[in-house]
């Protein structure tokens, strides 16, 4: 056989030998050298399939890897080994072949045999456990470090997963899940964990398989990662404890854990070899194939099936081309959920593209309102703005929805939720969701899960009834709760509904009494008394439970939805249950407002809460003593509000009936608010003021103005709250 | 053994986990070392070791923005840095991992958990083959 | 006395890791400098919105290119008093670690001076008293072309907690 280039090959050989004889036991870089070495051999002189080679290239890789990994008793044989396939190479490439008789290639022969690498399986079968002495590291202050880490990077894996849901082949994103599991176990073991160590064992091995492709992410990958997570999650809650309490660790059953690894589909297993397919196919009777396999096996450069197959006339080559292509057909790599290519694009350009879209919107009305442009009448010039209208508002609706992802997501979260809380209370709950498609800003998907689970929870805890209960009434033992998500009108909906018990209006009523939230329970109509359930601090459950909290919830809840410019509705019939529906805008960066001037300041008021403005005559203002100020609007007298004074605004026009009264309303409740002129009507891009400010009561907001100054949003029921403790509140 | 080992270097230990980075730091000191940094993740690493004198570069396979792999690798490309010895910290069962890395010129690796000696056994392997032992 | 020693070689150590480049800048009359790398850009004055209900030294907003970022004026913050703006006052644009992540601050200045590198060894620790404003901002005191510069810690100088600890009129 020729060999490509036998100079520069003898070179590379006599530098193997040397490194071989160089190296010592222990020496993990002159190994690393040595394997590196041998990979650039197979490469270069493409040895690795030379049929006199091969082998010996194989081995000795197989030899220094073991070396290297420390699966090696005989080290020192595994030494000679080496130093004598060295020396056989050398004398293949002078003679042109491996002589297959002699002291080296009796040496060598031996020594394969010895180290077992006649055997055809990997180094597995020798892989040894490295001796674990016994751990000392019991500081307190080590563990509860640990657990805050630990803790954290679990959560971490939940958003992870939801992504990963939707796009199964990211690398990035398991990696991102496997890590934590990584860490954990790493340093569970120098803590003497053992549980938490194994628990993260398994599920970085299951995961460590999807890392290279061996397993699929399927549905069943994610419960069970879930399900690790809510393990783990529970035993550092009880090692925080047991820390606490000096107390032992509480044991934990892995079983099941390990039941669902088992069971995870792999991805060979989808994989079926040639002579298993024409077997299949009923081109071969399974003991031709034996016949043929074992045939293979005692070839010393073995063939492959097929031709095996042909040479033994068992099979005509076309059967075995088309086994071929099969096999191949199946490799092909699972397609994704989605189809849809996609790019990984930061966050933060998203949004500066959206904001900036925004802006454009706005800029390009007001250059078409402009009052000169439409004196010019032109029409090419109006037919071209037009246009121009229309591209971008096309741009503004494609960079929004760039940043809505499926709604399907958070649902799906509530899945497991609710199969918790089904468990914890006896209650059979039947969950249907409907228009998982639904898209949502981003943005505000994170903000909705807490209220979504607190209503989820108070649904099953409150709304369902037991199946014994239900079925004294007639119900069907098992409660249906549904959530349901659409698009209407430039918002979003999400309802939540169940067929339980309804509200108890009676209870409410008392419990509102008791807690002195009204005053003439008679005069409350239903409606009015399902809304006392959003009051801080209400809640009608006679025992807390463990499920749905402290009745802190549902103001909460109202409050959050709020903040995101939504509004929650209730809406129940006794006995029949109940359904809350959430009304979300669809684009939270844009609102039209009302920008006023007062002293040296702008300010924005959302058009939405604007009633009307005018200019009150001397007659219509009137102050009471004890009630502060008021202004008369038509037949009703409101209370005013100075804004100059809340906002401590200098040089603000402070008579009323010299500057303008505009009135707002939020909640059913009207205002007169005191400005010094309104300056324009016009749409606003909002951009959060951060965190810095963010616990300033009645700001929702800043905005960039046309001249370049930042506006402020007012948030009415900010500002309504700071009104009610005013009367008095100088500011100056 | 000792007379191998300067303890006066700088080592440098990273791991995304500050947690390990700690317990590591412990067991270095036990060791003699008491002149340890820190970083969580290649990225940072790779910084330091370029703009400071470090004598050791013990480092986890698994952190964000940069493997321990990737550092190796870094390190070992730069000629002003291809020196630094490098010891790969790596969990039991990854074999492919040490593979890699001892191919890419990791100094040593050791598998956690491990205690202060087999640590040390480690460190000393790795100066006693740089004096040439 | 080996106790001492070793602070004081301590503390040597830990001045030597502050070395750097820094930007100085004029307050009432004295040099201070930040680190350059938490400096984002230096702008003149604008037109500052202001921000209810927040402390004096909390001027307000600006537009920056689109983005809304807080104003503080450092001569209110550390208590001197307080200068109309003129011509040579400027916003230096820092970006502060805080436990809400990084974030950008404007902080106003009376006049931005130069860029200087600043060995280890001109470095002081901060003196335990005696100092105009609080130890706790002070990194060090710095030695360089014939003046003392107070060397600012921006991120203690600019903590939110105490930005946002303010609470609301009337409620």
């Amino acid at each position: 056989m020729a060999i490509a280039d036998p100079v520069e090959l003898q070179k590379a050989l006599e530098q193997l030998a040397l490194k071989v004889v160089m190296l010592a036991e222990d020496d993990v870089p002159g190994l690393g050298s040595f394997l590196t070495h041998l990979d650039s051999l197979k490469e270069r002189f493409a040895l690795a399939d030379s049929a006199e080679v091969g082998v010996f290239l194989q081995e000795m890789e197989e030899v220094g890897t073991r070396l290297v990994l420390q699966e090696v008793e005989k080290a020192a044989q595994a030494m000679e080994l080496l130093n004598h396939g060295v020396t056989l190479l050398l004398t293949w490439v002078r003679d042109g072949q491996v002589p297959r008789e002699g002291e080296a290639w009796e040496a060598y022969r031996q020594l394969c045999q010895e180290l077992g690498l006649d055997k055809r399986e990997g180094a597995s079968a020798t892989s040894e456990e490295v001796e674990r002495k016994e751990l000392d590291f019991e500081d307190p202050e080590l563990v509860a470090n640990f657990l805050e880490e630990a803790r954290e990077h679990l959560e971490g894996i939940e958003a992870n997963l939801v992504y990963l849901e939707q796009h199964p082949k990211e690398l990035e994103a398991i990696n991102a899940i496997f890590r934590p599991f990584h860490t954990i176990k790493g340093v569970a073991g120098f803590l003497n964990l053992s549980q938490i160590q194994e628990a993260g064992h398994e599920v970085e091995s299951v995961l460590d398989e999807v890392r290279s492709g061996r397993l699929p992410v399927s549905q069943g990958l994610i419960d069970l990662v879930l399900g690790a997570v809510d393990l783990l999650k529970m035993m550092l809650a009880d090692l925080a404890e047991a820390l606490t309490a000096r107390r032992s660790l509480s044991v934990f059953d892995l079983t099941p854990l390990k039941e669902q690894i088992r069971r995870l589909p792999s991805a060979s297993d989808g994989v079926p070899r040639v002579g298993e397919i024409l077997v299949e196919k009923g081109e071969l009777a399974p003991e031709e194939l034996a016949e043929s396999l074992a045939a293979q096996k005692s070839q010393a450069a073995p063939q492959p099936l097929g031709e095996i197959l042909v040479q033994g006339g068992k099979v005509t080559p076309q059967k075995v081309a088309q086994a071929l292509v099969q096999q191949l057909g199946e490799t092909r790599p699972v397609a994704e959920k989605q189809v849809t290519e996609t790019v990984k694009v930061d966050v933060a350009k998203v949004d500066n593209l959206v904001d900036l879209m925004g802006e454009l919107v706005i800029v390009q009305s007001q250059v078409r309102q402009n009052q000169k442009v439409a004196a010019l009448n032109d029409q090419r010039l109006e037919r071209d703005l037009g246009q121009m209208a229309r591209i971008t508002s096309e741009l503004q609706k494609i960079s929004m929805s760039m940043r809505m992802i499926p709604i399907g997501a958070t649902f799906r979260k509530m899945v497991r939720l609710v199969r918790d809380l089904s468990h914890k209370t006896g209650k059979l709950v039947n969950l249907r969701l409907a228009g998982e498609d639904t898209e949502i800003d981003r943005n505000m998907v994170e903000a909705i899960y807490d209220p979504l689970v607190h209503l989820v929870r108070n649904a099953v805890d409150h709304g369902l009834e037991t199946p014994e209960r239900r079925q004294a009434r007639g119900k069907p033992p098992e409660g249906q709760l549904w959530l349901r998500a659409y698009h209407k009108g430039g918002n979003i909906i999400i309802e939540i509904e169940e067929d339980g018990q309804g509200l108890d209006r009676q209870a409410i009523l008392a419990r509102a009494v008791e807690r002195g939230l009204v005053s003439a329970p008679e005069q409350l109509t239903p409606a009015q008394i399902d809304q006392l359930i959003f009051e801080p601090g209400f809640s009608t459950a006679k025992v807390v439970t463990e499920v749905s909290g402290r009745g802190v919830g549902m103001d909460v809840v109202k409050q959050t939805i709020e903040r995101l410019r939504g509004k929650i509705e209730i809406s129940t019939r006794p006995g029949e249950g109940s359904c809350f529906t959430l009304r979300l805008p669809l684009t939270l960066a844009i609102i039209d407002g009302m920008v006023v001037k007062v002293g040296e300041e702008r300010y924005i008021m959302p058009t939405v809460g604007v009633r009307e403005t005018l200019r009150p005559l001397p007659q219509d203002y009137f102050t009471v003593k004890g009630e502060g100020e008021l202004i008369r609007v038509r037949d009703r007298l409101l209370p005013m509000m100075r804004l100059h004074r809340l906002f401590g605004i200098e040089r603000a026009e402070v008579n009323p009936t010299q500057a303008l009264v505009m009135v707002v309303e939020y909640e059913g409740e009207q205002r007169a608010l005191l400005v010094d002129e309104i300056l324009g009507k016009q749409e606003i891009v909002i951009k959060s003021l951060g965190h810095v400010f963010q616990r300033i009561q009645g700001l929702a907001g800043g905005t960039i103005l046309g001249d370049g100054r930042v506006g402020l949003i007012v948030d009415l029921a900010g500002l309504f709250q700071l009104g009610r403790g005013d009367g008095h509140n100088y500011t100056q | 053994m000792e007379k191998y080992i300067d303890f006066g270097i700088k080592v440098l230990v990273a791991d995304d986990f500050a947690t390990m980075r700690k317990i590591v730091r412990n067991i270095l000191k036990q060791i003699g070392f008491d002149n340890i940094v820190e970083a969580e993740d290649g990225l940072a690493a790779l910084q330091i070791v370029k703009q400071d004198r470090i004598g050791l570069v013990v480092t986890d396979w698994n952190m964000p923005n940069m493997s321990g792999l990737e550092l190796l690798e870094k390190i070992r490309e730069n000629p002003e840095t291809k020196h630094v010895p490098v010891l790969m910290v790596t969990a039991e069962g990854l074999k492919d991992n040490v593979i890699a890395a001892v191919k890419a010129g990791v100094n040593n690796y050791v598998v956690k958990p491990f205690t202060a000696e087999t640590l040390q056994e480690k460190i000393e392997q790795i100066f006693k083959k740089l004096a040439g032992a | 006395m080996a106790q001492v020693a070793r602070k004081i070689e301590e503390a040597g150590q830990s001045m030597q890791e502050k070395e750097g480049k820094y930007l100085t800048f004029m307050l009432a009359n004295e040099d201070y400098g930040l680190e350059i790398l938490k400096v984002r850009e230096i702008i003149g004055m604008m037109e500052i919105t202001s921000i209810p209900q927040t402390p004096e030294y909390v001027k307000g907003v600006i537009n920056l290119r689109g983005r809304v970022i807080p104003v503080i004026d450092l001569r209110l913050k550390f208590g001197l008093p307080p200068m109309e703006y003129g011509e040579r006052t400027c916003i230096i644009v820092v970006e502060v670690t805080s436990d809400l992540g990084e974030l950008q601050m404007g902080v106003v200045v009376d006049s931005v001076s130069e860029v200087l590198n600043i060995m280890g060894a001109d470095i002081e620790p901060p003196p335990a008293f005696g100092a105009r404003i609080k130890t706790h901002y002070i990194m060090g005191i710095a030695k360089a072309k014939g003046t003392i510069k107070i060397l600012l810690d921006i991120d203690r100088v600019l903590t939110t907690e105490e930005l946002i600890g303010i609470e609301g009129l009337g409620s």
